[in-house]
């Protein structure tokens, strides 16, 4: 009985999301809108465009009665500096490996709790907790409690099986610092993969079952293709907030030693208000922005295709 | 025999769960312990699990060294702050653009979520010489208005997509039944919007407290809520593990609570709407 | 209650012309459905009337006066939603007590005249329940206690049965017919379903791709449709439609025979009545009736009424005879030329077509 006229389709589609705007609602609509999207607005642009400005000049902040226009000096100067180099890479390691730690680790937990077990939620409201945990203070806790080479806990385990006790943050600061922001993100990606495991249609994996597919077939043709989703938003969001970790590393090496455990956001806050270079501090701003954002293109990509 | 195979492996995935799950918690379990721990058993090489003099000692003690109270204080103001003016702002925004988008609507959402790609170090010092100049810094109006802008984008995400589920029918019954635009926004779409603006202001809530880049660059010994304030705790001059629990587990247990009650509606939140 | 007059009504979505112009007039206290197929614009029409979505031109007057710049909510119509759409933080009381709310009605009144309604519905004991704790049928009638309470002056339908299962929707049927005749109220009720429409109406306005094909009685355009479309759509089962041969030896392009037309040959058959041998397919059994599925090479796939306990089987082979005198003539723009001399129907009739509707639904 259905007529099958595209146009009509597009009409069905067009009725069905609208309200009808009479002029009053209209401009009620408007209006609401307003607010966010000049904050937004505001918010994107002002310090943007101020960030610029000062990366073309030289600017002190103890000295800045002489402060003139330098071009593009100090993106010279920050990219060749000597910390430059060892903060792209640290930033790039520790994406990701906190985002393979944290998706692989995160995905084979939920697919162990999605199993028929004794008391599900109670471990998983265990395991989640470090995501509600402040950066500041899981940093702490790992720096003095944990990874202290004198009275941490680590150390006495070790001392307890008879090796030498290690100086983490010392010897392997970045590393360590992984281990800490896995720890804090595992969680999220564990909460979100299982949420996601528990809505999977049951009908069709027992559709799949009937039809002789094995636990691995089922794994890779129906758990993963539902679960693209959902990945692709963890990855985007760690992404975000991993490229700016900076806490984790300020409470605990102060991005060292030397630029052992400096980040790009590390390294630009150094610059900007540990040694006041304003026109530095803005190019390495600018750097930032400029690759988050190739990195953001490839993210909205993907999905902005997922989402609805 | 197959009964007891099931229950077989059922029972060693419980174990190898509940293992991981504990493993996980440990750095936490082992914070609030220590907590309660005297300095020295909480440094002592042999490891006190639960054998050791409870005391409350340390809880006393950070408060009166340190004004504890008064960066808690800080965080509660900052982030319901925050969260109320935030919720303001993105309400009107979400209903906007949920009840009556055009053609621009989707753009507009993919913009204000690019807006949380760009990383907050590249404002830093404009924003930094601003709240400088307007006498902001260290001030818990300035931290608000930083952390409404930052999680702005989120917030009015969240309520679209709760917003986008209450069926558009029935706000056209509404007007069918004689209801005008004030109506039926208080009566009707109200009411029905309350639980997402609930967990919208939940998770607000969460990420507020537990923001940490713009509170330690903007704010000192007044201002500082918990996560900047904790900070304070890196360069200790003598035994302080019990005290830094102390600090600690006050920090994080009322975001811990809150947190896992509302499990759900964060991973929501978290994922755009993308995952329910 | 009062007339509803559409002028020159049209919609467009940009440049796309969903609805062309078009007239309409309603008189107080008529039944008329809509019913056409999805996409056919009978929903945005409605929508038109009810002010939730604006015509792109043209007037529509309620008694005389246009209303085309007025808000859903000044038009004093009421409309039951295809979803019901009961406010789900309301309890059933508060529900249909809203419209009164919105009327400024007193708290006292407003009380009095729910419980009122909710005696006709049968919905006293639910008055404090939400809807979500209601069965379909039940929050049917909340909405259309919602609809009543305020005495509006026309009540719209869009597509209300739809989401109910087949004995409540032929339950429901009846109780807004009740009602229809209570309140001699003007009703426009949407529908796909042409069983809704043939039971329901006093008139049916057909509609196709935003046109309007036909409006007349039920009986009326079952016996005298205007064209193929309309033939088509109404009656189950279908219409048969044989074109080819046989359909220019009778000077037009298509024939139209309804299944209960086609007769089982006994014997000898009148002078001018075809004659064909055809292959039974599959039988739909309902009891009193069946429907068979018949092949022939020169008519193509047909359906024909046989008795309910008709020996015939599937793969049997059997002649039927067809009366020219109940052919529907078509031409080659789908029109109808002339008209068949029906048999009248029996009530009988409406009565199977309701069955295997509610069959087919089911199954769906």
């Amino acid at each position: 009985m259905a007529v099958n006229n595209p146009a009509h389709e597009f009409h069905d589609k067009l009725i069905q999301p609208t309200l009808e705007l009479d002029r009053q609602t209209n401009w009620a609509s408007r209006l609401m809108l307003a607010p966010a999207v000049v904050l937004l607005l505001v918010w994107m642009i002002v310090p943007l465009a101020m960030t610029i400005y000062f990366s073309l000049l030289h600017y002190q902040l103890l000295d800045s009665d002489r402060t003139y226009f330098v071009g593009l000096d100090n993106y010279q100067f920050f990219v060749t500096s000597l910390g430059f180099l060892t903060a792209i890479a640290n930033t790039v390691i520790l994406v990701a490996s906190v985002l393979v730690l944290t998706i692989a680790g995160g995905l084979g937990f939920a697919l162990l709790l999605n199993q028929p077990i004794w008391g599900r939620g109670f471990v998983r409201i265990l395991a989640i907790a470090p995501f509600f945990v402040m950066p500041t203070v899981s940093a702490l806790i790992f720096k003095n409690m944990f990874m202290n080479p004198i009275s941490g806990i680590f150390a006495h385990l070790a001392i307890l099986i008879g090796i030498e006790p290690i100086d983490f943050l010392g010897l392997y600061p970045l590393q360590s610092i992984i281990l800490i922001v896995s720890w804090q993100w595992l969680p999220f990606a564990l909460l979100i993969l299982l949420t996601a495991l528990q809505s999977l249609d049951q009908e069709q994996m027992e559709a799949a079952t009937m039809d002789g597919a094995g636990a691995l077939t089922r794994f890779y043709y129906i758990v993963l293709p539902h679960l693209w989703r959902p990945l692709v938003v963890v990855l985007l969001t760690e992404t975000i907030y991993l490229l700016s970790v900076f806490a984790e590393i300020l409470v605990t090496t102060n991005g060292g030693p030397g630029h052992g455990s400096t980040n790009l956001t590390y390294l630009i806050y150094a610059r900007s208000l540990l040694q006041f270079d304003v026109g530095g501090g803005s190019a390495g701003g600018i750097i930032a922005v400029i690759l988050a954002n190739i990195v953001a293109f490839f993210l909205m990509r993907m999905v902005g295709k997922n989402l609805e | 025999m197959k009964i007891v195979m099931v229950y077989f492996k059922k029972g060693l995935v419980t174990v190898a769960a509940w293992g991981l799950g504990l493993l996980i918690f440990v750095p936490i379990l082992w914070t609030v312990l220590t907590s309660f721990k005297t300095e020295e058993e909480a440094v002592a090489p042999n490891l006190h699990i639960l054998n050791f003099s409870w005391t409350l000692e340390n809880y006393i003690e950070v408060q009166a060294r340190s004004d504890y109270f008064h960066h808690f204080w800080n965080s509660v103001v900052i982030s319901f702050g925050s969260t109320a003016i935030g919720l303001v702002i993105a309400v009107m925004a979400a209903w906007a653009m949920a009840f009556f988008p055009r053609r621009n609507t989707k753009d507009i959402l993919s913009w204000m979520l690019s807006t949380k790609m760009m990383p907050a170090v590249g404002a830093l010092i404009p924003i930094f010489l601003i709240f400088r100049d307007l006498n902001l810094l260290d001030s818990k109006m300035g931290l608000i208005i930083i952390m409404v802008l930052i999680n702005l984008p989120i917030m009015v995400w969240m309520l679209y997509s709760y917003f986008k589920e209450i069926p558009l029918a029935i706000l056209e019954a509404s007007r069918m039944d004689g209801a005008g635009l004030w109506s039926e926004v208080t009566l009707i779409l109200a009411p029905m919007a309350l639980p997402g603006l609930f967990s919208t202001g939940l998770l607000n809530l969460i990420l507020v407290w537990n923001e940490a880049f713009w509170t330690l660059n903007l704010t000192a010994a007044d201002a500082a809520p918990l996560s900047a304030f904790i900070a304070s705790y890196s360069s200790p001059e003598e035994l302080f593990y019990a005290k830094l629990s102390a600090a600690s587990t006050l920090a994080i247990a009322p975001i811990l609570i809150i947190g896992w009650f509302s499990q759900k509606q964060l991973v929501r939140g978290l994922t755009f709407g993308a995952v329910k | 209650m009062t007339t509803i007059e559409l002028v020159q009504v049209s919609k467009k979505f940009g440049t796309l012309e969903v609805i062309p112009p078009l007239d309409l007039k309603i008189e107080t206290g008529e039944f008329v459905v809509f019913v056409g197929p999805s996409g056919s614009g009978k929903t945005t029409l409605l929508r038109i009337i009810a002010g939730l979505e604006t015509a792109s031109s043209g007037q529509i007057l309620l008694g005389g006066k246009d209303v085309i710049k007025l808000p859903s909510a000044k038009r004093e119509m009421a409309m039951v939603f295809q979803s019901y759409a009961l406010y789900p933080h309301l309890t059933v009381g508060q529900n249909i007590g809203f419209p009164l709310k919105m009327a400024g009605v007193a708290r006292a009144e407003r009380e009095a005249r729910v419980i009122k309604i909710a005696e006709t519905l049968n919905l006293s004991p639910y008055l404090d329940r939400r809807p979500s704790a209601l069965s379909g049928g039940q929050r049917q009638r909340v909405a259309i206690g919602r609809a009543i309470i305020r005495e509006p002056r026309a009540f719209l339908f869009d597509e209300p049965l739809s989401n109910l299962d087949a004995a409540l929707r032929a339950t429901m049927r009846l109780e807004i017919m009740e009602l229809h005749h209570k309140f001699n109220a003007t009703m426009i009720f949407v529908t796909h379903d042409q069983v809704e429409a043939m039971t329901m109406a006093d008139r049916i306005v057909i509609l196709n791709q935003g046109r309007i094909e036909q409006t007349g009685s039920p009986m009326e355009l079952f016996t005298h449709p205007v064209n193929q479309f309309v033939a088509g759509f109404l009656g189950l089962p279908r219409m048969n439609f044989i074109g080819g041969e046989f359909a220019k030896s009778y000077g037009v392009k298509t024939i139209g025979i309804r299944p209960e037309s086609i007769a089982l040959s006994s014997g000898p058959a009148a002078i001018d009545h075809p004659k064909f041998s055809v292959e039974v397919g599959v039988i739909e059994r309902l009891g009193a009736d069946s429907f068979a599925h018949i092949s022939d090479s020169s008519l193509g796939k047909m359906t024909m009424r046989l008795e309910g306990d008709s020996p015939i089987r599937y793969g049997d082979r059997i002649m039927i005879e067809l009366n020219p005198e109940q052919f529907y003539r078509f031409n080659a723009e789908g029109l109808t030329i002339g008209s068949p001399i029906i048999r009248p129907i029996t009530s009988v009739h409406e009565g199977v077509v309701t069955t295997i509707n509610n069959k087919k639904r089911k199954r769906l």
